[in-house]
Order: structure tokens, then sequence, then C-alpha cells
């Protein structure tokens, strides 16, 4: 086996394009044609990839590139990150979002001084505001609380 | 013909036409660079502002500012890898490890220069084509386009040529993202799990944000908080930017060809530019010489994508003007535009208004021209170049903020970026286990309009479609095209293994 993790992801992409085949198939025909071609696609190839990973020779195999390996601590800190994020957008809001994101983020993912996180968050604060607020007047989403304006 | 052209210029040639077209090339920029707003949202913004302009003033003001949407556009997606708008998601491929790999100067050049000339060549391409639109339009059926892109999907195994299966993979799973949503034909939902929001499918600002910005902040995340874009301790020069310049006209002949297929892709309704910049860069891929590198960071690939994209505006305007059957979304709030400013496209453009057609024809050159030498000679790229070379600790929070806003800014659904998010996380991990991009993004946009031109075609002429002499060599050109990347893979691959077998030995 190559990877553990590509086998994770190319299992859940053979699970996805199985279940996609299993929905469409009460489907009009005109509307079933497509996906059929397509899913079955996806499961032909992610199928054979999987195939490879288990049982394909060692001998025949390209030499992969050299890739600084990423600790997977690492990963799932910018994953949590990530997640934070769209949390905060959804309960806050992007406005919030603007301000309390660049702060805890700088502050313990950076470990940066209290000057340049404070400056940083004021400066994207009022660039989101002049940018979207003022000058194109969109309307950003307020998150459940519903905090815009 | 020769007095038209010269009335159009003395259109143009007055000091507040100038002044607008400035203000419209800042304008384009700042739309194309924002994630998320894009020319048709700038458009839209900016509409109200021409009432009660003159009407070839405030044709100006606008088609200038769409004109070089996607330059600005360029700038971001090979400094930071965070496409501006979805055809500069094209640009990501090979712009953005251009600039890891600390080229990003000569990306920029590259991508500036090749944008101008894409614009001029697009513009030229709009005046010669004026008296033959008719014919070309009335040859192009459903069947026919349908034919082109199937033509145009046989790219995927040109854009992922280090693996083909997985190139493969990649473009199936663009091609299911892309039938989400209400099929016109039945009115089934299709994957829409009786959501609203997904009626009308997934946008493309979506996926591209989520399969390159999002996976590129996860990536630069995951290497500390002390990594920097840009490989290496140098900044931006001027020298850098220069050699992207002369990169351009040393790829003439690849500029000149992107540039012309673009236009003429532009010129179809329906296409649109997603589709111009992933089939020029799937020609590039295919049609250069030593194109290893394609995908890390070739310049080739840069210019491609850019010229075709420019180029596709010209095209594009052609049946706005002359039938008043807009090529793009963006054409069609152009031909909304044009109304209010009294102009009515229609053939009369061509017998009765020749001069204000002439007069688009200059706009294009103009403004193209104004924004390439404007920002390669003004320090703005250096300035914006810096910022690679910032720790990732200060550039993720900014990124983060500028790509969440412009997933939920496209359609104004917070859904949007729960799905962005998500769809960032399939794209870490297709970046992380060497799984081409490209592909996706081509089935993505390529799938839903090969299925709708092919129900068409099926409904106008039943089977036979596919003996019309177009659509037959088309689908020659397809199969050539399939068999030469096949034999140039298999070739490339043979050739790789017999080296490494010599130095084991």
């Amino acid at each position: 086996m190559k990877s553990k993790g590509e086998n994770v992801f190319l299992l859940l992409l053979f699970f996805a394009f199985c279940a996609g085949l299993y929905l469409c198939r009460q489907w009009p025909s005109m509307s079933r044609l497509y996906p059929t071609i397509t899913l079955s696609g996806g499961i032909i190839f992610s199928g054979a990839l999987l195939i490879l990973q288990f049982f394909g020779g060692q001998k025949n195999r390209k030499p992969q590139k050299v890739k600084e390996a990423v600790p997977l601590r690492n990963e799932l800190i910018m994953v949590g990150w990530v997640i934070g994020y769209l949390a905060i957008v959804l309960i806050f809001g992007y406005w919030v979002a603007a301000a309390i994101f660049p702060l805890l983020f700088l502050s313990i993912f950076g470990h940066e001084n209290w000057k340049i996180v404070s400056i940083y968050s004021v400066v994207t604060c009022i660039t989101v505001y002049v940018i979207f607020g003022y000058a194109i007047r969109v309307f950003l989403y307020g998150g459940v609380l519903r905090l815009s304006f | 013909m020769i007095g038209p052209m010269v009335q159009g210029i003395q259109l143009v040639m007055h000091w507040n036409i100038w002044g607008l077209m400035l203000l419209a090339i800042i304008l384009g920029n700042f739309f194309g660079a924002v994630p998320g707003l894009g020319g048709n949202i700038g458009l839209a913004l900016l509409i109200p502002l021409v009432f009660g302009m003159h009407p070839f003033a405030g044709l100006a003001f606008l088609l200038a500012m769409h004109a070089v949407v996607h330059t600005g556009g360029a700038i971001p997606a090979i400094l930071f890898g965070i496409p501006g708008n979805g055809p500069n998601a094209a640009t990501v491929v090979d712009g953005y490890p251009m600039t890891r790999n600390g080229n990003g100067g000569r990306a920029l050049g590259a991508s500036l220069t090749s944008s101008a000339v894409g614009g001029i060549i697009g513009a030229v391409v709009l005046a010669l084509m004026i008296p033959f639109l008719r014919p070309i339009a009335m040859a192009l059926g459903s069947a026919e386009i349908f034919a082109m892109i199937v033509f145009g999907l046989t790219f995927i195994v040109s854009v992922s040529r280090s693996s083909l299966m997985k190139g493969a993979l990649s473009a199936f799973l663009g091609l299911s993202l892309g039938m989400v949503g209400l099929d016109p034909r039945t009115g089934v939902g299709r994957f829409t799990f009786g959501q609203l929001w997904l009626w009308n499918g997934l946008s493309i600002v979506t996926i591209v944000l989520g399969i390159f910005a999002f996976a590129e902040i996860i990536s630069l995340g995951t290497r500390g908080r002390s990594a920097q874009i840009a490989a290496g301790g140098t900044q931006i020069s001027r020298s850098e930017l220069w050699d992207g310049v002369k990169d351009v006209f040393r790829h003439w002949w690849l500029t000149l060809r992107t540039a012309v297929i673009g236009a003429f892709i532009g010129m179809i309704p329906g296409l649109g530019g997603d589709a111009a910049s992933w089939i020029c860069y799937g020609h590039a891929a295919q049609t250069c010489r030593d194109n290893e590198m394609f995908g890390q960071g070739d310049v080739r690939g840069v210019i491609g994508v850019e010229s075709a994209q420019n180029a596709k505006e010209g095209g594009a305007l052609l049946p706005t003007v002359v039938f008043g059957i807009p090529g793009s979304s963006g054409m069609a709030i152009l031909l909304g535009a044009f109304l209010i400013l009294g102009i009515e496209p229609g053939p009369g453009m061509i017998t009765q208004h020749l001069s204000f057609v002439w007069g688009m024809v200059w706009v294009l050159v103009i403004a193209n021209v104004m924004t390439s030498t404007s920002l390669l000679l003004l320090p703005v790229c250096q300035s914006i170049g810096k910022l690679a070379y910032f720790r990732s600790s200060l550039l993720i929070p900014g990124i983060i903020t500028v790509a969440g806003i412009g997933a939920y800014l496209i359609r104004g659904h917070w859904q949007d970026v729960i799905l962005t998010i998500a769809i960032g996380f399939v794209g870490y991990m297709m970046k992380k286990f060497d799984y081409p991009r490209g592909p996706l993004i081509l089935g993505f946009i390529l799938g839903p309009l090969a299925e709708g031109y092919f129900y068409k075609s099926m409904g106008v002429y039943g089977i036979d479609f596919v003996k019309r002499p177009l659509v037959l060599t088309f689908f020659s050109l397809a199969a050539l095209s399939l068999c030469f990347s096949c034999w140039s893979t298999y070739r490339e691959k043979t050739a790789e293994r017999r080296l490494s077998y010599e130095v084991e030995r």
C-alpha cells in the first residue's frame, strides 16, 4: 500500500460515486443518462486506482517526487482553523469574523506580538468595511445572530 | 471601411473618454482581483453611473471595465493561488507554481503582456470578422457546438500529464459536480436533496475557490507559521517582469494561436470564458514541445490562458453587437446597458452605426494596452508581489477573509461558504496526493454544456446529427487529439522508465 490517506480518499470517492449512481436510478431516462455515464466513469477509475494501490506491483511504479513530509498534526491544526473560521462566520457573521479571526489566528497560531495583532485586525476590519460596506454596498451575512448592517 | 474606422478613432479621442477609461480599468482590475466579485457584478454596479452619459462615453466606460477584469484576476491567481474569477483558475495551474519557484515576476510580466496582446488580437478578430459573421454563425448549430465541446473534453488528457488515471478520476469528479441542480429538460432535481439553493447548481466560483484557494491556504498553513509562498529571498524585480514580457514575444505563435482560439470561442454563445481558458490551456499543453513542465510552472501555460481570456471579450462582443445575442452572462448585462444608453444592437449596427462598432474595437485595444502598460511600468506588481514573501501567519487571515467573503458574495447563500470549504478539503487532498485539479474544472465547465447541446442536437436533427460535416470534422479532431496525447504520454513514460533502468544499471 502506498499511502493510507490516499486509500481513504479514494474509498470516499468510490462510495460517493456509488451512492450517486444508486440515487439517480429513479430519475427519468433523459435526466439519468449523463449522471449514469459520469458516475460509472468515476466508479471505474476510483476502483481501478484503489486496486492498483492495494495490488499494484512496486517494480513498475514510477518513482514518486520527493515531497516535504507534512505532519498530520499540522494538517489537523489548519483544518481546525478553517472550520473555526466557518463557525465564526456562521454564528457571528462576516463583520465580526473580519475582526475576530485575524486576532485569534495571529495571536494563537502566529505567536505575533500584540502590536501586529491589533493593527492587522483593525486594518482588516476597516478594509472589509470600506470595500464591501461603503464602496460596493453589498449585504454580508450576519450569522445566526444576524449581526449585520 | 476606412471611413468608419477613422470615425471610430475620432469618437475615442476625447479627454473625457480617456478619463472614463482610466477609471474603468482601475475598477475592472479591482473587480477582477477580488474573488467573488468579477466582471458581472462590476457591470451591474456601474450601470447606474452611466445614466445620462453620452452613449459612446457610457459604452466606453463599461466596455473598458469589462475588458480588463481578467487581467486583474491573474495577479492573485499567480501570487497566492487564488483566482480572482472563474477563468483565472487556469492561470493558477502554472502561474502559482512559478511564484513558488521564485519566478512570480516573470509569470506576472508574461500574464500582463499576453493579456494585452490577446485583447488586441481579440479586437482585430472583431474588426476582421464583421463582414463574415453571419455565415459563420449560421454554420454553427447545436450539433457543431456539441462536437466542439467533445473536442474540448479531450484536452483533459493533456491537462493531466502526471497520471492519466488520476486525471480521468478528477475529470469525472468535475463532471459529476457539474450535474448538480434542476435538469432543465425534465425538471428533476439532481442531487439537490430538497435544498432550494442547489436548484441552480453549483457556482464555478465556489468550485474554483474551494479547489484552489482554500486548498492552498491549508497547504501553506501546514508548512508552519514562518513558511512563505515564494521560494528564496528575492522580491519581484523589474527585470523579472521584463523577462515575462520577452517570453510572450518569444512564444509569439502560441500567443497568436490561443488568442484566435479564445476569440472564436467567445463568439459561441454559452461557452464563456471558463471554457476558453481551459481549452486554450489544454491546447498549449498538447502542442508545445518539451511540455513536461506544464502544471509545475511553465510560462507557456500562463501565456496561453491569459491571451485567450482577453481575446475572448472581442469575440463575445460580435454576436452581442451584430445579432443582439449575448455570448455570455457578462455580455447579457452589457446588452442591457446598450439599451439603457439608447444603442440598439442588431444588424443595424453594421449598416448604420459602423463607426460605433469601430469605436468599440478601439476601446478594447486602448483599455488592454493601458492596463498592462500601467501595471508593468508603475511599481504595482512589485508592491503586491512583496506579499508573496510574507510569512504564512500574516497572509492566511487576510486570504481566508477575502476568499470567505468571495464564496458568499457570488450568490448570497451561506451554504455556499460551507460547500466551498468542504470542496477546499477535497482540493487539499487532491494536491497532497498529486491529483491534477485542472481536469476537475474542465469537466465541471464542459460536462453540463455537452449534455445540454447533446439533447438540443438530438431534438433538432435526431441521431443523424453525427453525420453533419463539421461535426465529423470535430469528432475526428477529438479522436486525433486523444490518440496524440495518449501516444505522447506513453512515449514520455517509456523514456522515463528506460532512463531509470539505465541509472539503476
